[in-house]
């Protein structure tokens, strides 16, 4: 009798010593990362059967068990996620956000600048230092638009060094989850199924690690192990082997890092598209839908105001008399063969007013060319036949189709990507700048009429009228009224000897009217305009602006073109360009941190109900600590109340 | 809830770090002056303020070239006030010169002050501006425009280009006149046109011969009218100039207080944002340090 006591009061003994085991060891992992809490499951002995029923047996242990719940884990691994998802692009977006709308580093005042310092010079077009400020300005205009472009390539070099960094990480945490499967595995099977809780703590708080770093999905195994797969569905992590992943060069294009996974004979799968979330699908994110978009908006921006500059600029004439040369150097855009042999096709502009800041495909298929963008896949129609006489042309690009194809040749185009990079100052002198316009007009002195003449524009200046001879008109011309309402057109090459071109034009000295082209179909690349009442025998003349260097109307059309809207299809100025470039990346960058914020207040939720379950609360281990031990001590009572029963039974035998 | 002490740790840690972070922003706000610090606070209003930016840059170089305008068209201005004084002159001189009682040496001692004064138009003509631009010879402002080759032959070298500048989004003015309008094209009282050097060449040489026309004062009469209408062009276009740099102002003003409204801070509202996060930081600080000292340990 008194022996059962004992072994009921050493069965509570033992239970209770282990229970506060289990809180002391709860208490010293009050800090450790991914700890759960254990308990100790206790329950009574089965007990001893006799004539008049059951006798309790005492107390025994039925396991030891973390709190644990698989279904708040698994919330917790992916709003774990999408947080570092968000945090890691909004920490890149802010960098571009930063220095976008900088007074010192955006465009914003570098391109008002230039386009003033062109005003100024219109103010004095003959005076060297307001043509030094402009050749100034557009220099420092010029290293701007570089120096911001580096700055974008640098962010794609942090983005480049996050993946390398990541897919390390990445790789040293699933080689450790394969050896925990491994000793999990081991183990339980030791213990006949009993769950090794502090290795499976261990490897719940790696694969929590796992899913900072990209989104996985687990597969519980029969065997205790844990299957980790990342994407849609390619593996990490298989029982005790890891996989790799591994970075590459994407083809064709050294800026840019692809992820892979490591097969097991060494080659590589491509998962970059198939990641999420996790610091790499933020990274991976930034890179695609912001960083990329924001070159080539800069690109854009880049490239639409030097090539108007130029356009403009070519219409003007310098101080000595010579037409206007490129202004601004324009990169032309970008080509990279994924298959097909490189230089196959040549791209240019053909209209810089129907650029976008999109990437596009161009692809051979069913002996057919097709153009898609690479944001929405939306096919773009293009005219032309591809040849170099009558090349494709789209969004304002032209492209030529060099050497016949084969099926399934692929190119993407970059059309403005490179523009900020490579943007440069293409005028070598500041006597250069083409302030004036090559053509004046002149009214005869002789004149009796009212009629005056404008002093005209130039239209096109690639007309031989300019281009024949430099710094001359082929060939000047006159007109001569024959009455008040008609004129003739002459070739003034010899002052002295007018020769007729075209005769009995008409005028309406109410109206006024526009000379060129004429009825016959006279047009020299430039316009004029006739105004008042003009008397017969009035002559107005047209001639080069020989030594015209106080002439500033290229200076102000020039100087025009900041607020003209020419680019987007003439829907937008070069300014507007670039403050939408502004706005986009603000907007990105609001939503990336709203984004960040939301999924940032979730985890804190899951992580409070995760913890109500799993972690360690002092009080509560410090309550169960005087329960157990009070428990503990009324154990040992009755082992001390078996002792003196047996006592009192000793001293009964012993009379 | 159960809630674990590391989450209480946490959760206290938390908060004043957020807190602190607000704080820094607002301290950074009330540094600046701006509400706006970066274009995500804010990306429409960040848009609207570098459009403001640039329509009021935009702004301040049309004053700049409305300026310059103004200056031009002021030396201008007093050039044609000598010429006309030279012509006044010149008229009373013809007066005199008309009188019977005058003798041949006279009427010599006369031309010799004509021709110092053709001398002088002559130079007006030729006028160079700080820039050593001759204002008078149309786009050609390196060549010297008025050229005489000693015998009454008055030749205009330069061109009818007029030169404009931009004072306003939708306005151009021109800042000077071609010499050819304002010298040589000038009613010669004969139903034809002539230069007013021709004028005064011509008045002299009738004078050495003693022979003044009476065609001279009417000659000379249309040269002041010529000079007056160039002036009173001129008078118009600076009030054209003036009025345009009002409406540039006060453009430049309401955007200014357009870039205002949106970027600037309200400083009142900042600055209890302010206390009230101080307040928070300092709230969140107390009862960490409270909750801390909590523990059932104590009294074990």
């Amino acid at each position: 009798m008194a022996s059962g006591l004992i072994n009921i009061g050493v069965s509570g003994l033992l239970a209770y010593q282990r229970s506060l085991d289990a809180i002391s060891h709860n208490i010293a992992n009050v800090n450790t990362e991914g700890y759960s809490r254990q308990s100790v499951n206790l329950t009574a002995r089965p007990p001893q059967i006799t004539g008049y029923g059951f006798v309790g047996k005492g107390v025994e242990i039925a396991s030891i068990q973390r709190s644990f719940d698989a279904y708040v884990e698994g919330n917790l691994r992916s709003s774990t996620s999408s947080t570092s998802e968000f945090e890691a692009f909004h920490t890149l977006a802010s960098q571009l956000d930063n220095v976008m709308a900088d007074a010192d580093a955006g465009m914003s005042t570098s391109l008002q600048r230039f386009f003033n310092a062109m005003q100024d010079v219109a103010d004095t077009p003959a005076d060297p230092v307001a043509r030094a400020v402009v050749m100034n300005e557009a220099q420092q205009l010029a290293e701007q638009f570089n120096g911001l472009a580096g700055w974008v390539e640098n962010l794609r070099g942090h983005v480049n060094s996050d993946l390398r960094a990541s897919v390390n990480e990445i790789n040293g945490i699933t080689s450790s989850i394969a050896q925990l499967n491994e000793s999990i595995v081991v183990e339980q099977g030791r213990s006949g199924g009993k769950p090794a809780n502090d290795l499976l703590d261990q490897r719940d708080a790696l694969i929590l690690r796992l899913s900072e770093y990209v989104n996985v999905t687990t597969l519980q195994q029969d065997d205790g192990a844990i299957n980790v797969l990342v994407g849609s569905g390619q593996p990490l992590v298989v029982g005790n082997r890891p996989s790799s992943l591994a970075v590459f060069n994407e083809p064709g294009d050294p800026n840019a890092l692809g992820i892979a996974l490591t097969n097991s004979n060494g080659s590589l799968t491509p998962v970059t598209k198939q990641l999420t979330g996790g610091r790499m699908g933020g990274v991976l994110g930034f890179r695609d839908n912001m960083l990329d978009q924001a070159s080539n908006s800069l690109g854009l921006v880049a490239i639409g105001m030097a090539d108007f500059v130029n356009q403009q600029h070519a219409r003007g004439m310098d101080i000595d008399g010579a037409l206007g040369g490129d202004f601004f150097s324009v990169a032309q855009p970008q080509v990279i063969s994924i298959t097909g042999a490189p230089g196959n096709v040549s791209i240019g502009f053909d209209d810089v007013a129907q650029l976008t800041n999109q990437d596009y495909e161009l692809q051979f298929n069913t002996g057919v060319w097709s153009l898609s963008r690479n944001d929405t896949g939306q096919v773009i129609p293009m005219t032309g036949s591809g040849t170099a006489i009558d090349p494709f042309v789209a969004d304002g690009l032209s492209i030529v189709i060099n050497v016949p194809p084969a099926a399934g040749d692929t190119y993407e185009i970059r059309p403005t990507r490179n523009g900020a990079r490579d943007i440069d100052l293409a005028l070598g002198s500041s006597r250069q700048i083409a302030t004036a316009a090559p053509i004046r007009s002149q009214a005869e002195n002789s004149n009796t009429g009212s009629g005056s003449i404008s002093a005209g524009s130039v239209s096109d200046i690639t007309n031989p009228a300019f281009q024949a001879t430099p710094g001359q008109l082929t060939p000047p011309l006159m007109l001569r009224f024959t009455a008040a309402n008609t004129y003739d057109v002459y070739d003034n090459t010899n002052p002295a000897a007018p020769v007729l071109l075209e005769a009995g034009i008409a005028y309406n000295p109410a109206t006024g009217g526009d000379i060129f082209p004429t009825p016959g179909g006279i047009d020299d690349g430039y316009r004029m305009r006739l105004t008042g009442a003009p008397a017969a025998g009035d002559e107005f003349s047209t001639e080069f602006n020989t030594g015209g260097s106080g002439d500033n109307r290229n200076a102000l059309a020039i100087g025009a073109l900041a607020t003209s809207k020419l680019m987007s299809g003439g829907t937008a100025s070069i300014t507007d360009s670039y403050n939408s470039l502004v706005a986009d990346v603000g907007t990105g960058t609001r939503q990336a941190e709203q984004n960040r914020l939301a999924h940032k207040g979730v985890l804190e939720r899951v992580n409070a109900s995760h913890d109500a379950i799993s972690g360690v609360n002092l009080d509560e281990e410090a309550a169960n600590l005087v329960r157990f031990q009070q428990a503990y001590q009324a154990a040992a009572q009755v082992i001390s109340t078996a002792n003196s029963l047996f006592d009192t039974l000793l001293n009964a035998v012993r009379r | 809830m159960r809630i674990s002490t590391g989450q209480i740790y946490r959760q206290g840690v938390n908060s004043m770090l957020e807190t602190q972070s607000s704080l820094a922003k607002t301290q950074l706000q009330l540094s600046t002056g701006k509400r706006i610090l970066a274009p995500s606070d804010d990306p429409s209003a960040a848009t609207r303020v570098l459009k403001l930016e640039q329509a009021i840059a935009t702004s301040t170089q049309y004053q700049r070239n409305a300026d310059h305008a103004d200056a031009r068209l002021a030396l201008e201005e007093s050039i044609m006030i000598n010429a006309g004084d030279i012509l006044q002159r010149v008229r009373e001189l013809a007066v005199q010169a008309g009188n019977d009682t005058l003798s041949a040496a006279d009427r010599a001692a006369i031309a010799l002050e004509v021709q110092e004064s053709l001398e002088g138009m002559i130079q007006l003509a030729n006028t160079q501006d700080s820039n050593d631009e001759y204002l008078f010879a149309g786009y050609q402002v390196g060549t010297e425009p008025f050229s005489h080759d000693g015998a009454g032959n008055f030749t205009y070298n330069g061109d009818q280009g007029v030169r404009s500048l931009q004072i306003g989004p939708n306005r151009k003015v021109s800042i000077g006149d071609s010499g050819d309008a304002v010298f040589m094209r000038v009613d010669d009282g004969a139903g034809g046109i002539g230069s007013i050097f021709e004028t005064l060449y011509e008045f002299a040489a009738d004078l050495n011969v003693d022979n003044p026309s009476p065609i001279t004062l009417t000659r000379l009469d249309s040269a002041l009218d010529a000079i007056t209408t160039t002036r009173s062009s001129i008078g118009a276009r600076m009030n054209a100039i003036e009025n345009q740099r009002g409406a540039n102002e006060s453009f430049s003003l309401l955007m200014q207080e357009n870039r205002s409204q949106l970027q600037d801070l309200d400083y009142t509202e900042a600055v209890s944002r302010f206390e009230q996060q101080m307040l928070a930081l300092q709230a969140s600080q107390q009862s960490y340090i409270k909750i801390q000292g909590l523990s059932l340990f104590n009294y074990l």
